[in-house]
């Protein structure tokens, strides 16, 4: 009986996945009735709710920062960071962006530049302006706000509180021992059912990207049977990361993985347009900062709300999803820090890197898309995993940075579904730091096969849809997830400050139910 | 110490259940009753009419063996009421509380409320039953936040007049952010509580500590409805914090909500010296 409640997050979100699976596999047009419809309803409806939620959780996420709590250390009171800097921005990176930056990185610009809201002129200079600022704003501090809330309450609770790395444990102030019953229970549930749905999308059209990738420099035509070469593939090395443990496979590949986007990016840099790129880079920072207050919380009622529901809400509400999975692996990397590093650490370094990335390949890419008319632009409307290859056609040894474009997400997919398969497991063995290696095999090939069959059926789209659906109850936990974590580290203050500190292990605080 | 009552009257109480109320307060050992009438008419007419009703009301409770003084002021009723409490040295004032509608409460807000909030002296709030007279005290709440607040409640708790068969001693906390330091938390409040209870013991047969978390005025007043109290006795700090600036310490707040009498105790408030009491 015991057995069976402890895996029963375990045995309850694999029933719903797999009958999820089953649907989009026998019946893709069910799913994508179903997922299109709650998809819609969702974003007209609740789509505001996403901007103004987006919004407090940078707010909070500064506050937390900068107000007396900033001081407030996630772990003992003498513990150290278990990882470097270095270590620790690359894993930031690796989990919070990496794969879909660089899907996006050409992509994104290029496609509001062609399309973007009705109050701007597609094709134009404005629009190109535009498009770079809505790139920065998508991919800049809100997301890491997102994460910050979720990583900032997981790790807090578990490492500082010694409650197991679950979400559901972070509810302790305001629903007590009810964690361990229903309650608990269902946050955990719908947290997985979340990291599935978003990590077998961002693998799918990730192995898509790859594919294009390889097929524009190898002799093969990019299909089906290469894709799924290319997963299975990518399954084994993911699978062999994960055995040997996050501080080594996802450290060392997620290191690796940065100096490797490093060098494309100096090289981009160096050997593309730079002087553009930099004027490109503070002119869009400057518009970014100066804007970011309206841009948080317009949902252009009157006239481009169809553009704002299609991009900004959809990447929100895609962030949320995709929450509680970086959340929790980020919390996994940042024992030690105090909340202050770990915030400005999270919201300056990452966005940063992310603000470069745009500059210099987006920039690369207007340069020749409004100087010589290179149709980047045309070719993203057509295909939109080939934007960043078509870019490299127009430079020098453009095989050699597809290949190493192509190893760059190679390793971003391996340290995604790695830190994935680590986390799902964690969520579903009661938060086990070091969960069993039968559960990271199954929910690993659980997200691969998921991934192929979904190729297959075309039902990748409806599943990404049900992700995005599970952002709207998410996006109410992690508002109730602020202001938990505000009245713990409150409490902490309050009653705490000053007395011996309250012993904290490793060791998860025991659980009344089992 | 609780000798001198000073009862805010608006002559539109219910005879009955006001005297009530009188000989409630006189099972407290208050031997003298000062009633204020505050008028916001000005016309004489209607000053002569509250005379003459006060002059009756006065006479009742007189033969109740209270003496009596009545005083008639026109002007701002919560602050003149203070006022006048203040210098004629009242130990207490005693309000008859009735309740308001949302509506009026908010647009013409609360005579009671606002004596509540400026008052530095403890406020008696009756609540009137509708069936049987809460006249003698059987249970009694005392709702404490182990700070300043007790040092000035606890002399009335142990006060041989104030007397009633079980005191229930109630702390209502914050719950920790974990399970081991809520359950440390919790042992610590429950310690504290029986220590408290220990200085009261003699002055009750049963003696009851309750520990309970959540917003702390709706859980005084589930805890007194569960155990059928008779009286909530709170201190009132003079330190709101930011939120309780805003809607109103839980001192204010639980005569609203509470469906017995309150008596509200402020932290600064100084008890009369013993042999002022004796007399």
């Amino acid at each position: 009986m015991m057995q069976m409640k402890k895996n029963l997050v375990f045995a309850v979100s694999l029933l719903i996945v797999l009958l999820v699976v089953l649907v989009g596999f026998f019946a893709p047009d069910l799913l994508e009735q179903w997922s299109k419809t709650l998809h819609t309803a969702i974003i007209r409806n609740f789509g505001w709710s996403y901007l103004l939620s987006s919004f407090l959780f940078l707010i909070f996420s500064l506050f937390m920062a900068f107000s007396r709590y900033g001081e407030i250390k996630l772990g003992g009171d003498h513990e150290k960071p278990r990882f470097s800097y270095f270590g620790w921005f690359s894993m930031l990176f690796a989990a919070g962006m990496g794969i879909g930056l660089i899907f996006w990185g050409v992509a994104e610009p290029m496609s509001h530049y062609l399309n973007p809201p009705a109050y701007v002129a597609p094709s134009s200079a404005e629009a190109a302006k535009f498009a770079m600022r809505y790139s920065f704003f998508h991919w800049g501090f809100h997301p890491w706000a997102i994460y910050i809330v979720m990583s900032l309450s997981i790790a807090y609770f578990s490492f500082r509180r010694g409650m197991p790395p679950l979400i559901s444990s972070c509810f302790y102030p305001l629903i007590g021992d009810r964690i361990y019953g229903a309650a608990g229970y269902c946050i955990d549930i719908l947290a997985v059912f979340a990291t599935v749905f978003g990590i077998v999308t961002s693998l799918g059209l990730g192995a898509l990207q790859i594919n294009s990738g390889l097929a524009s420099v190898l002799p093969f035509e990019a299909g089906f049977t290469s894709t799924l070469i290319i997963i299975a593939i990518v399954t084994v090395l993911f699978m062999i990361s994960s055995m040997t443990g996050l501080d080594r496979g996802i450290q060392i590949l997620s290191k690796a993985n940065i100096m490797l986007a490093i060098t494309i990016l100096g090289f981009m840099f160096i050997v593309g347009p730079t002087n553009k790129i930099l004027n490109i880079f503070i002119s869009t920072l400057a518009d970014y900062a100066s804007s970011l207050f309206s841009m948080s919380l317009s949902t252009n009622p009157f006239r481009g709300a169809e553009w704002t529901q299609d991009w900004t809400l959809f990447y929100w509400a895609w962030w949320i999803s995709w929450s509680p999975f970086v959340g929790l692996f980020v919390a996994s990397i940042s024992r030690g820090r105090t909340i202050r590093e770990f915030v400005t650490g999270s919201l300056l370094v990452p966005p940063l890197l992310t603000f470069l990335w745009f500059s210099v390949f987006s920039g690369a890419a207007f340069n020749l898309e409004l100087d010589q008319g290179a149709g980047i632009a045309s070719t993203v409307a057509a295909d939109i995993s080939t934007g960043l290859f078509k870019l490299y056609s127009f430079y020098p040894m453009s095989n050699v940075l597809t290949m190493l474009t192509v190893v760059l997400l190679v390793v971003f997919f391996v340290t995604s579904a790695d830190s994935a398969t680590f986390v799902l497991s964690m969520m579903t063995s009661g938060g086990q730091e070091n969960p069993p290696a039968g559960k990271k095999l199954v929910w690993g090939l659980t997200v691969s096969t998921t991934a192929a069959i979904l190729l297959f059926s075309g039902g990748l789209e409806g599943l990404q849809r049900m992700a995005i659906a599970a952002a709207l109850p998410f996006s109410g936990i992690m508002l109730l997830l602020c202001l938990s974590l505000f009245r713990g580290v409150r409490y902490e203050f309050r009653k705490e400050r000053g007395r011996p500190a309250p012993p904290r292990t490793a060791e998860p605080a025991p659980n009344p139910n089992s | 110490m609780l000798n001198t009552a000073a009862v805010k009257i608006s002559l539109d109480e219910p005879q009955k259940k006001f005297l009530e109320m009188i000989a409630c307060l006189k099972s407290y050992g208050t031997t003298q009753i000062h009633l204020i009438h505050v008028r916001t008419k000005s016309r004489y007419i209607y000053r002569e009419k509250a005379e003459a009703r006060l002059e009756k009301i006065s006479e009742k409770i007189t033969e109740m063996g209270i003496e009596v003084s009545t005083h008639i002021h026109n002007g701002h009723a919560p602050s003149l009421f203070v006022e006048l409490a203040e210098n004629i040295r009242a130990d207490y004032l005693c309000l008859y509380w009735r309740p308001k509608g949302l509506l009026s409460q908010a647009l013409l807000g609360s005579i009671d409320s606002d004596i509540l909030r400026i008052s530095n002296l403890p406020v008696f709030v009756y609540k009137p039953r509708l069936f049987t007279p809460a006249v003698e005290l059987n249970r009694v709440l005392y709702a404490t936040d182990f700070k300043s607040t007790d040092a000035a409640a606890m002399p009335y708790l142990v006060d041989s007049r104030f007397k009633a068969e079980t005191l229930y001693l109630l702390h209502v906390g914050e719950r920790a952010p974990d399970p081991t330091s809520d359950k440390a938390r919790r042992e610590g409040v429950l310690e504290n509580l029986r220590h408290l209870a220990d200085q009261c013991r003699h002055a009750y047969a049963h003696v009851e500590v309750l520990e309970s978390i959540g917003l702390v005025s709706r859980e005084i007043v589930r805890q007194a409805r569960s155990n059928k109290t008779d009286l909530i006795v709170v201190g009132k700090s003079e330190k709101p914090d930011a939120i309780a600036r805003f809607v109103g310490s839980t001192a204010e707040i639980l005569p609203h909500k509470a469906g017995c009498s309150v008596f509200i105790i402020p932290s600064i408030c100084s008890l009369p010296a013993p042999q002022d009491d004796d007399q």
